[in-house]
Parts: structure tokens; C-alpha cells; sequence
């Protein structure tokens, strides 16, 4: 009965929590030494899984059918460890600049997410309500 | 919800991390003079370590994450420095004094990273709070 958004943007907005919680930790190491930044990747693998045009799909109607391409249903926000870079002599390399500004924009990206989802509502408030 | 107060709790324990490690620089900076302790000794500067805190299964890579705690309080071992003062109750035979290896430049230093650090997770709790504020918006 309801569109994709309904299924995507409560992953989107899952996922924004979880690097906001990774940006959290990594702000709060900044003085831990030894400690590598922690990054969250969602974005690539969901569009990935959403339009993978150059490659051919296997055509399924049941969720236990063999598939070779990953459902958007699926995607998970995976936690990563960069731990080929240094940036103080301690072993840290967590750059405070760059993380308060990834804070900033994935606040903002949750906000506008969650904007999103209310207007995605607001669609069908709509349809229902107009046909009194 | 959890999720959100999860991520205001990793921001709190690093903000009692660095008041704690603000709170150990003050006391290096204030026995920077100091030449007699209780072991007789001039004051030695307190390096204060920080560790990672995660939580979750063994053997799998942890993602719940729990923020920083301080694991431990360290004496910094590098010598005295000797000050030729004869007139000084704790010279030695020779006048010369031992004072504090507390350099009042680095403590400086330290004190700024760590209250940049501070105001850098008191801003992650006000932006958990505004995220928070528009999921609570969510259907209105």
C-alpha cells in the first residue's frame, strides 16, 4: 500500500543516527591515543542496491528466491575503522574540523530527512482526507 | 530513541573526560612551584591517559558504542630541574634546588586542546538534541 519512502527513509534516517552516534565517539577520542576515526557508510551501498543498472538481474518474485543483487530492504549502515592514516604522533588520527562538520551536515541531513517522511505522510493524509 | 540518548551519553563521557583531564592540568599548574611532597620529593606532573569504550559480542567487531573513560593517571618521568638558588630551605649542599618537571607552556597547551574538545561534544549534544527535536516533528 505505501511507496517506497516508507521503507527508505526510516533506513536513511537509522543510518544518520548511527554516524552521528560514530561522530560522537570519534569527538569524544579526540584525545585517546591510539585511537583510529570511525566512519559509517550507507549511502554507497544503498545506491548501490537501489539502481545497479550495468548490472543484469537475476528476476525474483518471492524474498527466498536466489538473487544476485543486494535488496534496498537489506542495506545495513556498516561501521568502518580508517586506520591507515595519522595525524599526531600519539597514533590519533581524528581530525576535530572535519568531524564537527560532518556533525553539522548529517544533523542537517536528518533534519531534512525527517522533514521528508512528514511531507511522505502528509501525501496520503491528503488522499484520504479528499475523498470526504 | 535509545539511539539519539545513546549518542548524548558518548558525548557527556567525553566531556567528563576532558573536565577531568582540565581538572589534573590545574593541578600541575598549580604545584608548578611546589619543591616538597609527601615522599619528599619535588611535585612530579600527572599525565592523565584516556581509553575507548565499546561494547558488544566477542570475536564480532564492536559498534555499540560507549565513548572514552579515563583509564589511568601516570607520573611524567623526566628529571628535575635543577635551579642554583642557595638561599632556598631545599637546596642541596652545592645550592642548587630541584623544581617540578612541569613545563607551564605544554600544561598551556594541553589546557586549549582540552577545552576545545569540550566545546566540541557540548555542540555534538546540542545537535543530537535538534535531531532529536525534528524526529519528534515527524507526522506534524
Amino acid at each position: 500500500m505505501f511507496d517506497i519512502n516508507f521503507d527508505v527513509l526510516p533506513k536513511a534516517l537509522d543510518a544518520s543516527l548511527k554516524k552521528q552516534q560514530t561522530i560522537a565517539q570519534n569527538i569524544a577520542n579526540y584525545n585517546t591515543p591510539n585511537y583510529k576515526r570511525k566512519t559509517v557508510s550507507f549511502e554507497d551501498e544503498l545506491s548501490k542496491a537501489i539502481d545497479n543498472k550495468d548490472q543484469l538481474k537475476l528476476k525474483t518474485n518471492n524474498e527466498r528466491h536466489l538473487n544476485n543483487t543486494l535488496s534496498f530492504k537489506k542495506v545495513q549502515a556498516e561501521v568502518k575503522i580508517q586506520d591507515d592514516t595519522s595525524l599526531r604522533n600519539d597514533g590519533n588520527n581524528v581530525d576535530i574540523d572535519a568531524e564537527v562538520s560532518d556533525m553539522v551536515q548529517n544533523t542537517l541531513k536528518y533534519n531534512g530527512l525527517s522533514r521528508m517522511m512528514t511531507y511522505a505522510i502528509n501525501r496520503y493524509s491528503t488522499a484520504i482526507r479528499s475523498v470526504k | 530513541m535509545d539511539g539519539l540518548f545513546k549518542s548524548i551519553n558518548i558525548s557527556a563521557s567525553g566531556m567528563s573526560a576532558e573536565r577531568f583531564r582540565l581538572n589534573v592540568i590545574s593541578q600541575n599548574l598549580a604545584n608548578s612551584d611546589t619543591t616538597r611532597t609527601e615522599n619528599g620529593d619535588p611535585y612530579r606532573r600527572k599525565i592523565v591517559t584516556f581509553q575507548e569504550v565499546l561494547n558488544g559480542e566477542i570475536g564480532k567487531q564492536k559498534t555499540d558504542f560507549g565513548g572514552v573513560k579515563v583509564s589511568s593517571i601516570e607520573e611524567d618521568t623526566t628529571p628535575f630541574k635543577l635551579v642554583y638558588n642557595p638561599d632556598h630551605p631545599d637546596s642541596n649542599e652545592e645550592g642548587y634546588v630541584r623544581m617540578p618537571n612541569v613545563n607551564v607552556l605544554n600544561e598551556m597547551v594541553d589546557m586549549m586542546t582540552a577545552q576545545r574538545a569540550y566545546d566540541s561534544n557540548a555542540a555534538v549534544v546540542n545537535a543530537a538534541k535538534s535531531m532529536y527535536n525534528s524526529a519528534l516533528n515527524i507526522g506534524k
